[in-house]
């Protein structure tokens, strides 16, 4: 009995072994793209192939356009916001709602124009075939309408979808 | 079967000992071999002797019973006697731990690449950082 019982540990041990080594060698890529400072763009860098030169390029624009993004996610914020207290009281439209739906409908033009001007800049700095999947990517998960539903497990938002 | 022999009409077993006690002085190796030699049987086997044979062996074959627990530690024993067997056997456990480590790798990347792509989705579009703000 002795034989069989040292046979199977020692092959048990070596294939717990031979899996730990495969999903560590497997997932160094990725652990060392998480430990980044921005993940994010470090996740781009690898997804689209950019170049370390054309990649400073690229968090450059990032880092500029972080801030317009803020301003807009807050005016967005706010003006929900007000709608919806408006909302609650109101029993008919008045000026002032439509005003408020006025400025949202401002807000998201702005917002899409700054977003597609931002994703042009970036495509830009890419080489031309990897700047082109990265504009059908971003563009399919930032503009996707109500009626074109995403894949099953999407993580990201259509603009459509907050209203 | 010694018994059968013994049966017989010149019973083969008597003169052998009666030459090995006649011939011990002169060398019975020298007597035995040619005794061995010249020994033939020419009587027919009984009716159903092989038959009856078997059956006896069978019959003294049949083993013990032994528990489930001795049973298969005595297969095992077995099985891992054979090299091929136990080589194979730690090749499976090996491969099965490289497609476990394989699998678990590549359904961890894809969460991890969904999540990383997420997060640039979320850093630049201002619609969906409003959604997720408090």
């Amino acid at each position: 009995m002795r034989r069989p019982l040292v046979i199977l540990v020692l092959g048990a041990i070596l294939g717990l072994l031979t899996a730990a080594a495969t999903y560590w060698s497997m997932t160094a890529h990725h652990r060392a793209l998480l430990r980044q400072e921005q993940p994010e763009l470090a996740w781009l860098r690898a997804e689209f192939k950019v170049a370390p030169e054309d990649f400073a390029r690229i968090s450059a624009l990032h880092q500029a356009y972080l801030p317009q993004c803020a301003e807009l996610c807050q005016r967005i914020a706010s003006c929900e916001a007000r709608i919806r207290t408006l909302l609650d009281q109101a029993d008919h439209l008045t000026p002032e709602i439509e005003a408020l739906l006025l400025e949202a409908a401002q807000t998201r033009v702005e917002c899409q124009k700054n977003m597609l001007e931002h994703f042009f800049q970036v495509s830009r700095a890419m080489p031309p075939e990897q700047g082109r999947r990265y504009l059908a990517w971003v563009k399919e998960k930032t503009f996707r309408m109500d009626h074109e539903p995403g894949p099953p497990g999407e993580a990201s938002h259509g603009h459509q979808g907050h209203h | 079967m010694l018994t059968w022999m013994r049966s017989a009409a010149e019973p083969p077993g008597k003169q052998l000992i009666d030459s090995m006690n006649h011939e011990s002085s002169h060398g019975p190796n020298a007597n035995l071999d040619s005794l061995l030699r010249d020994w033939r049987v020419d009587d027919p086997l009984p009716l159903g002797f092989n038959r009856a044979v078997w059956r006896r062996i069978a019959a003294q074959a049949v083993p013990a019973p032994v528990s489930p627990v001795a049973a298969l530690r005595l297969r095992l024993d077995r099985w891992f006697a054979r090299p091929a067997w136990s080589i194979g056997c730690a090749l499976f456990l090996v491969s099965a731990g490289l497609l476990a480590g394989y699998w678990q790798a590549t359904a961890q990347t894809a969460r991890w690449e969904q999540l990383m792509a997420s997060r640039y989705v979320h850093s630049v579009d201002p619609y969906a950082q409003a959604a997720s703000a408090p």
